[in-house]
């Protein structure tokens, strides 16, 4: 039993999570740092996304490719008119193109479930792509812990968690939202990671739906 | 094959169910993996927080709020999970809606959770303004856009040159004049602009010049026995559409009804008659109905008197003797009779309205018989022409002549409420706002061709078009800062191109609206506005079934977006970054709205948007303060039941006592004689140049009657065959609901309309001989623009006409709005094909009866 290789396996899933969360936000400066951690995250994982950030980190070197990064995540994420991906999973998931669906609320539910909710400095809805994947992010540091409590019950207990995340929501949604904005980006970068996050997800997806784990018990699985 | 290392390695973490915490802990101290140990940990987030509260049990609970969706204002409840709204319906609690609501009440869903609103302050980072160039929108934060409007009001108050600000106003709630009003003075300028009279001002023009009411009147629909409408489609559109959809069925069974009309409305379908007027002409027709009514002795003889020998002398072509007929509550029937009416045959106008002379005769008869139970009900299709006061005094007028007004079965006026003014602002204006606010204002009111003349005052009222004229042409100043706030005037102001003209040409605009829209695309900084019925503090006042309502704006949903309130919030904070600067007068000003519960002083914008409310509307739950109506104990229970209704209507109060020059209701009217009097002598000339300035065509004692005129209609008759027929929708929330898709699933409520398109309709007749068949695609021209549509053969509308429906069109209003954004609009604006014209009297904008059309295939 490599319990190492374990954790710096499912650090470096959980890091993905959070990399991909943040280049979800407004551009700033520390998308660069946020960038090159994120390759080496996948280098760990040898994931295929990994080659699509390679590609478009160094693209970004500084202000001016900031800049134009800014009116693309607008116009792909923000609007203010159409926005051209909508980043909420409820669009996706439901008809009528609307947000704070059911399929909101089922997300609401399960981070309520697992003791979150939607930061107050937030300001954006609970199936935003940028919360769901540090909902993902979330899951798997208390996997990590429970690995290291050595409690078996709650590491399947989040594994649960993360896979029945993923099967309902995030990856269902990801390919249909990754095809807008490769279809609308005007920078290589939002393409890119367009890729790169769509890669990650089915990988990840893939593993963990052929895991076997067995049920928890009830008290465990809060519901 | 490496793949698959992750889940090898925690299968055989799962299987191995004999690792104790003990030995695992050692082997993770042996190898020293980096890794954070002990559980209870919170991992560090962004977007997600530890929860406070357990969630909720997923039971919901109906929470009191406001439907601005048109100006009817009803008092509704909203169904609340978890935060969520799901559904809308009327709040029972009202005496004016009746627990009713609309069917486009249920839209305020779908633009609340609309996934194109705007979310966060914005600024533009394209420099360059046009139709053409994207603004190019990035988020910024709260701080830096106000930061940079108090800079800017800071520039022009360093220069004296406050005058050069400017508000504009769109829909709004009554807390509108901390922003509207005490902000702009308190800055200094003269230039705040509401949208009023794009909305209805003719409107009011002939209540106020005949019974001294400027205002919207209420129709007692269930106790009537015969209602008149003009061009009004309450089933449809403004105003209480909930209410009187509600009573209508019970309205159809007692009373017959007659709705004068070009298109077959909504009501028409449920008409006795429908009345197929050629555009313009309702004047004539309300005239002609005036002459049955009198010939035929049918007037309401305990309203207006009679003659002194009790004999009838108003027989076709004969004057009467003045001395000879005893008014009781009306003045200057004869004189109207001699001067407009003794002529005026059915027959005659047969000829002018298109109308069948038998028809024009029954429905006046029968109108006249059902009095004073008989409701002249005066919408804005006869009115808001270019020369439509005197249609909109002639259709009032009948309500005089059957005693219908202020009556049982009849119209009234408003009740009585007793809400309270902000605090006075007076003491916080500097010498620079003083100055400042002397300036001339920038839609011209009051000018010669503009009376404007709301409540009798010469240039009393807006004329919300005009201003894009006055910046424009600088005329009388440029403007250099601007602030709007949930309006769309490049939209929905007739002509809307010159609005994109004027607004490129301001050097630093601000939008605060829900959505970004036409007007928006030339702002410089957009904020985020909240929704009315979910998002925000406020309240309004409406009238119908004999009370008045004042109904609650509350936030009863989870705050999703980074949105703050426009009339409020932001004002509060923009006075404090002034305050920064050196200039503490607004937010000093502001600190006197006090929570009147604990004379607390507000210390931020949250509190001031409660407070002030609460100070607003202290009388209504404040037991201390009763006054009348519903007796509320306390703000607590008010905001659980979020309405207050008034003591019902009291009738007849006002027959000799109406706010008119003669205290009564005046056929010959000397309130509008004495208020176009001044205005002529303010400008140094005749009435009669004022009237010939204003493009009417009455001169000496015919300015002072309600009277036929001559339509003015644009576009030569050669060029331009058909009459435009402008009409709202069952589904417009104002010009709002674009981008929702039920808009589009259910626009065939609208008669004649098609889902999923944006049809023009026209009679078959018509377009039998053009070779157009339903599904063209068309283009309808006038003389000031053009528009793609769809054609849709259909009876429904009068030969010669075309009816087409406002409210698509967008080509800046989220993805669904337009067929391409940007680019190509879905369907077509009507503005684009309507002049800017103004009914000059009121500062109404012309809308109907003023624009010729020729049609194109394409
Ligand atoms: S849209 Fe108008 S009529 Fe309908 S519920 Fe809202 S305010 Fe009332």
């Amino acid at each position: 039993m490599d319990v190492e290789k374990l954790l710096t396996q499912e650090s470096a899933r959980q890091d993905a999570y959070k990399g991909l969360a943040d280049c979800y936000k407004l551009p700033g400066e520390e998308l660069i740092k946020t960038l090159e951690k994120l390759g080496k995250v996948f280098e760990t994982l040898e994931s295929e996304a990994g080659s699509h950030i390679a590609l478009v980190s160094k693209k970004i070197k500084g202000p001016e490719e900031l800049a134009d990064l800014k009116v693309d995540y607008s116009q792909l994420f923000v609007g203010p008119y159409c926005v051209l991906a909508p980043p909420y999973g409820s669009v996706y998931l439901e008809d009528q193109r609307r947000v704070m669906g059911d399929s909101t609320m089922d997300v609401q539910k399960r981070y309520a479930d697992a003791g979150l909710t939607i930061a107050e400095i937030f300001k954006d809805n609970p199936d935003h792509i940028q919360a769901e994947l540090e909902f993902m992010y979330f899951l798997i540091f208390k996997e990590i812990e429970a690995i290291q409590e050595g409690s078996h019950e709650a590491v399947s207990s989040f594994l649960l968690k993360q896979r029945s995340f993923l099967q309902d929501h995030l990856s269902v949604w990801v390919k249909d939202f990754a095809q807008k904005i490769e279809k609308h980006a005007q920078t290589i970068f939002y393409k890119g990671l367009a890729m790169a996050t769509q890669t990650f997800i089915s990988e990840d997806f893939a593993e963990i739906a052929e895991l076997e784990i067995s049920e928890p018990a009830p008290a465990v699985t809060s519901g | 094959m490496e793949k698959k290392k992750s889940r090898t390695l925690i299968s055989d973490f799962l299987s191995n169910t004999g690792l104790s915490r003990r030995s695992f802990i050692k082997t993770t101290a042996i190898t020293g993996a980096a890794v954070t140990l002990g559980s209870g940990m919170m991992p560090k987030m962004k977007a997600l927080a530890q929860a406070a509260a357990p969630s909720s049990n997923g039971m919901g609970k109906w929470m009191p709020a406001t439907c601005q969706g048109c100006t009817s204002w009803c008092s509704v409840q909203v169904y609340i999970i978890d935060g969520r709204a799901v559904k809308v319906r009327g709040n029972p609690h009202s005496k004016v809606n009746l627990g009713a609501s609309c069917p486009r009440a249920h839209l305020g869903l779908q633009q609340i959770y609309d996934p194109d609103r705007l979310k966060v302050p914005m600024k533009r980072t394209n420099p360059k303004k046009g139709r053409n160039e994207d603004p190019k929108f990035v988020p910024i934060s709260w701080d830096e856009a106000l930061d940079t409007i108090a800079d800017k009001i800071m520039d022009l108050r360093k220069n004296d040159e406050t005058h050069k600000y400017m508000l504009m106003r769109g829909r709004y709630s009554y807390m509108r004049d901390i922003l509207y009003d005490r902000m702009t003075k308190i800055i200094g300028s003269p230039n705040n602009i509401s949208h009023s009279s794009l909305c209805a001002e003719a409107e009011k023009f002939g209540p106020y010049y005949t019974e001294g009411f400027w205002g919207y009147r209420q129709y007692d629909v269930t106790n009537a026995n015969y209602i008149l409408l003009w061009g009004a489609d309450p089933l449809s559109a403004n105003r209480q559409v909930s209410y009187y959809s509600k009573v209508w069925g019970d309205a159809v069974d007692r009373a017959t009804i007659a709705i004068v009309e070009p298109r077959l409305s909504a009501t028409a379908t449920k008409a006795d008659e429908w009345m197929p007027i050629k555009p313009g002409y309702d004047g004539a027709l309300a005239v002609a109905i005036a002459h049955v009514l009198l010939t035929k002795g049918l007037w309401y003889k305990p309203f207006v008197g009679d003659f002194v020998d009790g004999q009838n002398h108003f027989i076709l072509g004969q004057t009467v003797d003045e001395e000879s007929f005893e008014e009781i509550h009306t003045h200057g029937i004869v004189k109207w009779w001699n001067s407009e009416l003794k002529d005026k045959t059915p027959e005659w106008a047969a000829k002018l309205t298109g109308l069948d002379v038998d028809q024009i005769e029954r429905v006046a008869t029968d109108y006249g018989n059902a009095a004073p139970h008989a409701i002249s009900w005066v919408g804005g299709g006869p009115v808001m022409q270019v020369r439509g006061g005197y249609s909109s005094m002639a259709t009032h007028a009948l309500n005089g002549l059957v005693g219908a007004v202020d009556n049982k079965g009849g119209t009234q006026q408003t009740n009585k409420e007793y809400t309270s003014k902000f605090p006075k602002p007076d003491d916080f204006l500097d010498d620079i706002a003083k100055n400042g606010k002397k300036h001339g204002k920038i839609d011209h009111r009051g000018r010669l061709h503009f009376p404007c003349l709301n409540s009798g005052k010469s240039g009393g009222g807006v004329i919300t078009n005009n201003a894009a004229e006055g910046i424009l042409n600088e005329d009388p100043n440029e403007i250099k800062v601007a602030i709007a706030y949930m309006n769309n005037f490049s939209f929905s102001a007739p002509q809307s191109e010159r609005w994109e003209r004027a607004l490129s040409k301001i050097p630093f605009l601000v939008h605060m609206t829900t959505n970004a829209s036409e007007f928006s695309w030339f702002s410089d900084i957009i904020l985020p506005d909240t929704h009315h019925m979910f998002e925000k503090w406020g309240y309004v006042k409406a009238h119908a079934n004999g009370y008045r309502h004042v109904t609650l704006m509350q936030p009863i949903v989870k705050q999703t977006y980074d949105y703050k309130t426009d009339e409020t919030e932001i004002p509060w904070l923009i006075a404090e970054k002034l305050a920064k600067r050196g200039f503490d007068n607004l937010l000093s000003h502001f600190k006197e709205y006090k929570d009147p519960e604990t004379g607390k002083a507000p210390e931020n914008e949250k509190e001031f948007a409660l407070y002030s409310l609460k100070h607003a509307t202290q009388n209504l739950w404040d037991p201390a303060k009763y006054k009348g109506g519903d007796k509320i104990k306390g703000w607590e229970e008010f905001i659980k039941i979020g309405v207050w209704n008034s003591d019902p209507y009291p009738i007849r109060k006002k027959w000799s006592n109406m706010k008119t020059k003669t205290k009564k209701f005046e056929f010959y009217s000397e309130t509008l004689k004495e208020a176009l009097g001044k205005h002529a002598e303010k400008h140094g000339v005749t009435i009669d140049e004022v009237m010939k300035a204003t493009n009417y065509l009455a001169r000496g004692e015919m300015a002072f009657v309600p009277h036929f005129e001559e339509p003015f209609i644009l576009g030569d008759e050669k060029e331009y065959p058909f009459v435009h027929v402008d009409h709202k929708s069952r589904l417009n929330r104002e010009g709002r609901s674009a981008n929702c898709t039920w808009y589009y699933d259910f626009k065939d409520i609208d008669p004649g309309d098609e889902a999923w398109d944006d049809v023009a309709k026209i009679n078959p007749i018509d377009a039998k001989p053009l070779g157009i068949k339903s599904g063209d695609p068309i283009k309808l021209s006038s003389v000031t623009g053009s528009l793609s549509c769809t054609a849709k053969l259909w009876e429904g509308v009068r030969p010669g006409t075309i009816a087409k429906c406002f409210g698509q069109g967008h080509w800046a209003y989220g993805q669904l709005a337009s067929k391409e954004f940007g680019k190509t609009p879905r369907g077509g604006s009507s503005n684009d094909i309507i002049p800017a014209q103004y009914e000059a009297l009121s500062g109404a904008s012309a809308y109907y009866g003023l624009t010729r059309l020729k049609i194109e295939k394409i």
